[in-house]
């Protein structure tokens, strides 16, 4: 559907992307994810146009689309900031796209509506002010008003970021519900790595510039190819001095385990003390000391088997689930 | 303690509320019942209160034409300030250009002269001896080496001189604008002129309207241009009867 090859953009002296590859199938999730910076809204708006990248080349359907102006490319977006048009109604945000496509009134009106009762705004809310409207609602505005005109595809950057926590997670299982429904193409832009592993098919994580791991989210969590991706994707521990000596491990490499794949048990593996415990409910946080460093180690709460700080246990680390990386 | 508090802050209230009143009727309420005051109370020709002598002096004589001058200047600088404004701001801002770094300086620069110096540095530019006229007379030798004067003159001066505020205010509202809503706009399909319309220009209509407002006045109370360039309007005539009495 959409495919960028060998993508290089600069901004005067400033290489802001090397050589990006993406590859997003047809009715794909697909999801640019990494830390501030890193480039994911300037590949976003090479996508969309607002940017020409000054080596490589984009694809769409088959076409090459690099030069292709923004207004005939036929792609959706949702800004971080909804950009609704102030000044017009809700009704008239939808309809802009409609308008300029010369549609007639009543078939505006009919999509328009159609549109509106599948993100869930009413006919009230329509005659409104965009300014009278919630976050959540704009949201859904900025979302009707990129869908109407029946894009190829659709782009999103952040759009949940303005949002508080909870509204967070209902709209994210929202537009993943819209996304299956309507089964359009969506390109998505997160430095939520939470968001990104509950919503996408397929995700490329970005670091200074450069595509560090393209995958599913599994392939993403449980094999991560390198160091920053290991890191910067849920929670983990480094294994150090005596732990990777005892276990035989390369010192050439950098080693880490995930926090749920430590096992407590009561005999084998190393012995170690609980320092500290912090209890989520779900599961429990441990932190234990194994005489050569503190390790974090997460179990489901069985309601049994929880332990106190002070108390000796045994630390259970099974070789192929830790996760090697050259030292650079 | 609490009591003590108490006190402050209504003591803080009623101060801020006896400033404020002063403010309001000193400067606000009284000067506007003065005018309106001596406005009906002046005494005409005949030595008689006549609440609608002022009235008639813009209506007596030559009278007329200056107010006329005078409204002739308001609603044309109204036209050319928007018109060159809204050039300005939209060339420098809106538009990518080369040099708008320059064009912007130039116009921002005569915000720092007050009304006196800029004439007079027109004059001293374009007037029967400036320097451009010295220069165009020395090529054309036949030319009107007094074309710089009049109704157009003072439009052209009082243009430049006003266009500096007005594209200052508008500047403002311009960069006020979430830019991604033009982006979103180009996203839907619309040409740059579409989104202009569509888009900027609404946004920026109660700006323009205040300064339509502003330079409306601006023309019909203009004194200084108008003296010394040479043009009958009302302000200056007003002065000329004071002094004549
Ligand atoms: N128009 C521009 N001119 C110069 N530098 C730019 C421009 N746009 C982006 N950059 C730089 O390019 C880099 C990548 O920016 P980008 O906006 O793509 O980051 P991002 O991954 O979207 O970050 P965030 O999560 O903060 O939105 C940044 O270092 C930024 O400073
Ligand atoms: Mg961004």
């Amino acid at each position: 559907m959409i495919r960028l090859n060998n993508i290089f953009v600069k901004f005067g002296d400033f290489e802001a992307l090397r050589d990006i590859n993406v590859h997003v199938k047809e009715g794909q999730f697909y999801t640019f994810l990494g830390p501030s910076g890193c480039g994911k809204t300037t590949t976003l708006r090479t996508i969309t146009g607002f940017i020409e990248p000054s080596a490589g080349s984009v694809f769409m359907a088959g076409n090459d689309i690099t030069h292709v102006p923004i207004e005939k490319r036929n792609i959706g977006i949702v800004f971080q900031s909804y950009a609704l048009f102030p000044t017009m109604t809700v009704y008239d945000n939808i309809a802009f796209g409609l308008k300029i496509k010369k549609l007639n009134k009543q078939e505006i009106d009919k999509k328009v509506r159609t549109i509106a009762a599948k993100v869930d705004l009413s006919d009230e809310q329509l005659e409104k002010a965009v300014s009278q409207l919630s976050g959540g609602q704009q949201q859904r505005v900025a979302i009707a008003r990129a869908l109407v005109t029946e894009p190829a595809i659709i782009c999103m950057d952040e759009p949940l970021s303005n949002l508080d926590a909870k509204l967070r997670v209902q709209l994210r299982n929202e537009l993943k519900k819209m996304q299956r429904e309507f089964g359009i193409t969506t390109i998505y832009v997160t430095h939520d790595q939470e968001e990104a592993l509950t919503l996408s098919d397929c995700i490329s994580v970005f670091n200074h510039g450069v595509i560090e791991q393209t995958g599913t989210p599994n392939d993403i969590y449980n094999h991560s190819q390198t160091e920053f991706v290991a890191n910067f994707i849920g929670d983990i521990n480094k294994l150090e001095g005596q732990i990777t000596s005892s276990l035989g491990l390369d010192d050439k490499q950098n080693h880490f385990i995930r926090l749920e794949r430590i096992r407590v048990g009561d005999n084998g593996g190393f012995e170690g003390v609980i320092d500290s415990q912090e209890y989520y409910g779900l599961y429990i946080k441990y932190y234990i000391n194994t005489g050569g460093q503190v390790l974090k180690v997460i179990e489901k709460n069985d309601g049994v088997n929880i332990y106190r700080p002070g108390d000796k246990v045994n630390v259970i680390i099974n070789p192929q689930d830790i996760m090697s990386y050259a030292k650079g | 303690m609490k009591q003590n508090t108490f006190d402050a802050g209504f003591i803080a209230k009623i101060f801020g509320l006896v400033l404020f009143l002063y403010l309001f009727l000193g400067f606000m309420v009284l000067p506007c019942l003065n005018t309106l005051t001596s406005i009906f109370t002046t005494k005409n020709a005949q030595g008689s209160i006549d609440p609608f002598a002022v009235i008639k002096f813009f209506w007596a004589g030559t009278m007329p034409s200056f107010v006329w001058n005078s409204l002739k200047l308001a609603v044309c600088l109204v036209i050319t300030v928007n018109v060159v404004g809204i050039s300005i701001v939209l060339l420098t801002e809106y538009f990518d250009i080369k040099g708008a770094g320059i064009l912007r300086m130039g116009y921002m620069t005569t915000l720092i002269y007050s009304g006196v110096a800029l004439v007079t540095g027109y004059q001293f530019l374009y007037d029967t001896n400036g320097m451009l006229t010295t220069w165009l007379a020395q090529m054309f030798p036949y030319m009107n080496r007094q074309w710089f004067s009049g109704f157009n003159a003072v439009l052209f001066t009082m243009t430049f001189a006003c266009t500096s505020n007005h594209a200052l205010f508008l500047r403002n509202a311009i960069r006020g604008i979430d830019y991604n809503t033009v982006e979103a706009a180009r996203n839907l399909g619309a040409s740059p002129f579409r989104v202009l319309f569509s888009v900027v220009m609404p946004t920026l209509l109660p700006t323009l309207f205040s300064l339509t407002v502003m330079t409306f006045i601006t023309g019909l109370c203009a004194m200084s241009a108008p003296t010394l360039l040479g043009y009958n309007s009302i302000n200056p005539e007003i002065v000329r009867v004071q002094c004549g009495r």
